[in-house]
C-alpha cells in the first residue's frame, strides 16, 4: 500500500475518522491496529519480525533501566538482536558473494534467497536508538507495550523514516492535544506537496532515470551523462522528500509532531551543508550514535577525519549491501573531510550573494557525481558513467525534456522562497485565499502531471 | 473551523478550475489533433458546425469498418434525397455512438435517421467484454458531463474500471494528461497542429483514399485449415485471417448481448418519438465468411427493437454481395473499390427504407 495509491488514501481517512471518531483511550489502540494493518499488507509474515524486535528492545530497555549490574549486557543483547537481524536480511547475501568471490568459487555459491522486509532499516534504527538513550540515561524506559509498539509501527514513518527520537514521539504521545487550525492545514497542504513532488515529479524523472543507467552505453556523450544522471538527482530527491513531507502532513493531521527532514539540500553551498539538508534524521542518528561513539572531533584531527569516514563509510552500507553504496559514503566522507582540512570559515557558513549561486551549483555538480555511484548496477557501470560524464567528444543529446527542466526551474524558485520567506507556513498561517490558491495549484498539478499508469515504489523503500 | 472552511474553499475552487478547463471547450480547443480525443473532437466539431437547411440528413456512427465516403453519395443527392454523413470514429463502440449521437444532435431533431453498423444480428459472442472497453473515456472524455458520471461508470462490469471511469468522469485532467504532456513538450508545434491541421481534418477525411490492394490471390481451404496467397500478404495479414476464420467461437455467456441491449436501446430511446428513424445495418462480414455463422437469434437485440416503430434494420444479407477478397485489403476492412459500393449501397437503400426525399 503506497502513500501515493488511491486506497492508502481510503485506509488514511478511515484512520482518521476512526481516530477522531474514538474516545481517548482507545486512540492509541486504532493507531498500533492501523500501523500493523499497514505493515502486514505488505507482507503479513514480517510481523512476527517487527513484534520481536518490539518485545526484545522494551524488555531490554525496562532491564537496562532496573537494572544495577549487567546494563551493558542488556544493551550488547539488545543491539545484536537488532544488527542480527538487520545483518542477515539485509547484508547476509552481500557478505556471502564476498567470500565466494575470495574463496574463487561461484557469486551465489552461499546466497540465500531473502526478501527483505519493508522498513527495516528504518525501525531497527529508530529502535536501537531508544535503547541506547536509555542505556544513556537520556530516556525513561516505556512501561506500556503497546505505547512502545507504536512508536516503532507509527504507519506515518515505518517504513521510510523520518527516523524519529523516543523522546520526541513519546512528548507527543503523552501530552496529545489536538491539532491547531494552522497544523491541520499545514499538514493537508505537506501531505499534498509530498504528493506532487512524488507522483508529478519523481515519477516523471524515474523513466528518464532508468532508461539511462539501465543502458547507459546506449546514450553515449557528456550531455546524456550529465541529463542522466540530473534526472536521478530529481527523482531520488522528489521521491524522498516526497515521502517524507508526507508522512510529516500525516502524522500532523493526527496530532504528532516529526522532525524536519529535508531542508531544501540542492540549495546546499557545501557538502557538510548539504549533509545540513539531507536525510536530517538519519545524519542526526549517525552523528548520535556512530561518531560520537567513535569520539567524534574530540580526540585530535586526524581521528575527527577517521571518524568522519568510517561515519560516512557505514552510512553508505546503511543504503545498501554493495560496494557501490560503500563508494557514495566513502567519496562524501572525503569531501567532508576535505572541507573540514579546507576550513571551517569557508565551507561551513554561508558565502555572500555573489558567490553563493557558483557555491551552490559546484556542491550540486559534487552531489550529483555522488549519486552515480548510488544509482549504477554496478561499479564498472559508475566508472562508464563518469567517464562520460567527463569526456570531451561527442556531447550527445539530453534526455531530460526542456518542460520538465521548467519543472525543476520552478520548484527551485519555489525552494527559495521557502529558504527566504517560509511560504508553506505562512499560508497555513495566512488568509483562507491563499492557501486555497496554493492547494488548488497543487491538485491541478496532481491531476495533470501525476504519473498514474502504475504505481512507482519510493526509492527508499528499498533500503 | 476555520480549517474547515478553509479546506471547503479548496475543493470549490479546484473544482471551479477544473470545471472551467476541462468541462468547457477550453481545453477541447487544443487537443492534439491525431490523438483519440482530438480525432472525436475535430469530427464532432466539423459535423456540428456543418450547415443544414434541412432534416434530410442520415448521420452514420460506427468504428474502422464502416466504411462509409459521403464524397461517393454527395453526387447522388438529387437521387437519394438524403445528405449522408459520418461520425465513426476508428475503434468507437456502440457505448461511444450513444453519447456521439447525443453531442451532435441534442435537439434529436437534427436527422432524418441515424445509422448504425453491427457485425451480426444475433448478439453473437466476441472474445473481448465491450463493456470493460476503459478507452471509450478517452473517446468520450471531451462530451461526457457530471451527469453523465454514474451511468457510465457504472456501465463497466470490472468494479476497478467503473472507479477509474468515474475518476476519469470527474477530474477529466487525467484522461488528458498525455496529452497535456505533449502539449507541454512543444506547445509551438501544438499550436500548428491546432491551426492547420484541425480545420483541415474534415476535408482530409472526406477525400480520404483507401488503399486498393485487396486479398484477391488469397485462399482459404476451410477443410484444411490451409491460408494460401502471396507472401507479402499472408506476411501482413496470414495470422488474422487464420484467426478470423479458424479460431474457436466463444461461448455464449450473454455479455454482448447484455452490453448490446443496454446501449442500442439507449439510443433508440433517445430518439423515440422524435421523428427521426434508427436504421441498424449488418456490415459485410469479411472476404471470407466462415461457415459455422452464429445461430438465428429471434429475440437478439435489434431483432426485439425493430418491432418499435421508428426502429428499421436493412435486410440482414443485403451486403452479401460485397463478401468478396477483392474487396477487402485485410480480414475486415473494405478496400477502395469495396468502400465505393458500400456507401453508395448503403445510401440506396437506406433512402428506399426512408421513403425517397
Amino acid at each position: 500500500m503506497l502513500f501515493s495509491t488511491p486506497q492508502f488514501f481510503a485506509f488514511f481517512a478511515v484512520v482518521l475518522a476512526s481516530f477522531y471518531a474514538a474516545t481517548p483511550r482507545w486512540r492509541r489502540p486504532i493507531l498500533l491496529a492501523a500501523s500493523y494493518f499497514f505493515y502486514m499488507s505488505w507482507n503479513p509474515k514480517f510481523i512476527v519480525l517487527l513484534l520481536t524486535l518490539t518485545v526484545l528492545d522494551y524488555t531490554a530497555a525496562l532491564l537496562i533501566a532496573r537494572a544495577t549490574r549487567y546494563r551493558k549486557a542488556f544493551l550488547i543483547a539488545s543491539l545484536a538482536g537488532n544488527l542480527g537481524f538487520l545483518g542477515f536480511f539485509k547484508y547476509y547475501n552481500f557478505l556471502a558473494e564476498n567470500l565466494a568471490t575470495l574463496l574463487r568459487l561461484p557469486p551465489h555459491h552461499f546466497a540465500l534467497s531473502i526478501i527483505l522486509p519493508l522498513g527495516i532499516s528504518f525501525h531497527t534504527f529508530q529502535s536501537m536508538s531508544y535503547v541506547v538513550d536509555v542505556y544513556r540515561r537520556e530516556q525513561e524506559p516505556v512501561r506500556n507495550p503497546l505505547d512502545y509498539a507504536l512508536f516503532i509501527a507509527f504507519f506515518p514513518q515505518l517504513v521510510a523514516g523520518p527516523i524519529v527520537r523516543a523522546r520526541e514521539f513519546f512528548a507527543d504521545l503523552y501530552a496529545w492535544v489536538a491539532p491547531s487550525n494552522e497544523e491541520i492545514l499545514r499538514g493537508g497542504l505537506l501531505l499534498l506537496l509530498g504528493l506532487v513532488k512524488k507522483m508529478a515529479l519523481a515519477d516523471q524523472f524515474s523513466p528518464l532515470a532508468d532508461a539511462y543507467f539501465q543502458n547507459a552505453p546506449s546514450h553515449p556523450g557528456a550531455l546524456a551523462a550529465w541529463s542522466g544522471t540530473f534526472a536521478f538527482a530529481m527523482q531520488i530527491f522528489f521521491d524522498f522528500s516526497g515521502y517524507t513531507d508526507m508522512a510529516i502532513g500525516m502524522a500532523l493531521l493526527l496530532g504528532f509532531h516529526f522532525p524536519v527532514n529535508f531542508r531544501r539540500p540542492y540549495l546546499a553551498y557545501s557538502i557538510t551543508d548539504f549533509w545540513r539538508r539531507w536525510h536530517m534524521t538519519l545524519s542526526r542518528w549517525l552523528r548520535d550514535y556512530v561518531y560520537i561513539t567513535f569520539g567524534g572531533n574530540r580526540e585530535g584531527e586526524l581521528k575527527t577525519y577517521r571518524n568522519l569516514m568510517l561515519t560516512m563509510l557505514l552510512g553508505g552500507l546503511w543504503h545498501g549491501a554493495s560496494w557501490n553504496f560503500v563508494i557514495w559514503g566513502g567519496y562524501h566522507g572525503a569531501l567532508l573531510s576535505l572541507e573540514r582540512i579546507g576550513g571551517k570559515r569557508r565551507f561551513l557558513t554561508q558565502p555572500n550573494r555573489f558567490t553563493y549561486p557558483l557555491r551552490a551549483a559546484l556542491t550540486f555538480g559534487l552531489v550529483c557525481i555522488g549519486w552515480v555511484f548510488f544509482r549504477a548496477a554496478t561499479f564498472a557501470d559508475a566508472v562508464y558513467v563518469l567517464g562520460q560524464m567527463f569526456s570531451w567528444g561527442y556531447a550527445g543529446a539530453s534526455i531530460v525534456p526542456l518542460w520538465l527542466i521548467c519543472f525543476v526551474g520552478i520548484s527551485l524558485v519555489l525552494a527559495i522562497a521557502e529558504e527566504r520567506g517560509a511560504w508553506i507556513d505562512r499560508a497555513s498561517r495566512g488568509p483562507a485565499w491563499a492557501y486555497a490558491a496554493a492547494v488548488v495549484v497543487l491538485l491541478f498539478s496532481v491531476e495533470l502531471l501525476a504519473v498514474t499508469d502504475k504505481p512507482i515504489p519510493f526509492v527508499y523503500f528499498q533500503f | 473551523m476555520r480549517a474547515a472552511r478553509t479546506l471547503l474553499l479548496c475543493l470549490l475552487g479546484f473544482l471551479a478550475l477544473d470545471a472551467a478547463v476541462f468541462h468547457t471547450r477550453f481545453y477541447r480547443a487544443v487537443l492534439k489533433p491525431d490523438s483519440t480525443a482530438g480525432l472525436v473532437e475535430s469530427i464532432l466539431t466539423a459535423e456540428i458546425t456543418r450547415p443544414v437547411h434541412d432534416r434530410k440528413q442520415v448521420i452514420m456512427v460506427g468504428d474502422s469498418r464502416m466504411g462509409f465516403y459521403p464524397r461517393f453519395t454527395d453526387p447522388l443527392l438529387p437521387e437519394l434525397g438524403y445528405t449522408f454523413r459520418t461520425i465513426g470514429v476508428a475503434g468507437s463502440s456502440p457505448r461511444c455512438w450513444y453519447y456521439l449521437l447525443r453531442e451532435v444532435d441534442p435537439t434529436r431533431r437534427r436527422y432524418s435517421a441515424v445509422l448504425i453498423p453491427l457485425e451480426n444480428y444475433d448478439d453473437a459472442e466476441i472474445s473481448e467484454d465491450y463493456a470493460n472497453r476503459i478507452v471509450d473515456l478517452n473517446y468520450l472524455a471531451g462530451v461526457l458531463s457530471w451527469r453523465d458520471a454514474w451511468e457510465f461508470a457504472s456501465s463497466f462490469r470490472d468494479p476497478q474500471l467503473k472507479l477509474q471511469a468515474l475518476r476519469g468522469l470527474f477530474l477529466k485532467g487525467l484522461v488528458y494528461k498525455r496529452d497535456f504532456e505533449d502539449l507541454l513538450a512543444s506547445p509551438g508545434r501544438r499550436w500548428h497542429e491546432v491551426k492547420d491541421l484541425g480545420p483541415n481534418e474534415a476535408t482530409w477525411r472526406f477525400g480520404f483514399q483507401e488503399t486498393d490492394a485487396s486479398l484477391k490471390d488469397v485462399h482459404i481451404d476451410a477443410k484444411t485449415g490451409a491460408v494460401a496467397g502471396p507472401p507479402e500478404v499472408l506476411a501482413a495479414h496470414g495470422d488474422a485471417l487464420r484467426a478470423r476464420f479458424f479460431n474457436t467461437a466463444p461461448a455464449n455467456r450473454g455479455l454482448e448481448a447484455e452490453y448490446l441491449h443496454y446501449w442500442l436501446t439507449k439510443i433508440c430511446d433517445y430518439y423515440q418519438g422524435s421523428g427521426t428513424q434508427v436504421v441498424f445495418l449488418r456490415l459485410p462480414r469479411g472476404g471470407f465468411v466462415r461457415p459455422d455463422q452464429p445461430p438465428l437469434n429471434s429475440s437478439s437485440s435489434v431483432r426485439v427493437l425493430s418491432r418499435r416503430p421508428g426502429v428499421k434494420l436493412v435486410p440482414e444479407h443485403f451486403f452479401d454481395d460485397l463478401e468478396h477478397p477483392e474487396l477487402f485489403h485485410d480480414e475486415v476492412h473494405l478496400n477502395g473499390p469495396g468502400n465505393e459500393r458500400f456507401s453508395i449501397e448503403v445510401a440506396r437503400e437506406v433512402s428506399v427504407l426512408l421513403g425517397r426525399g
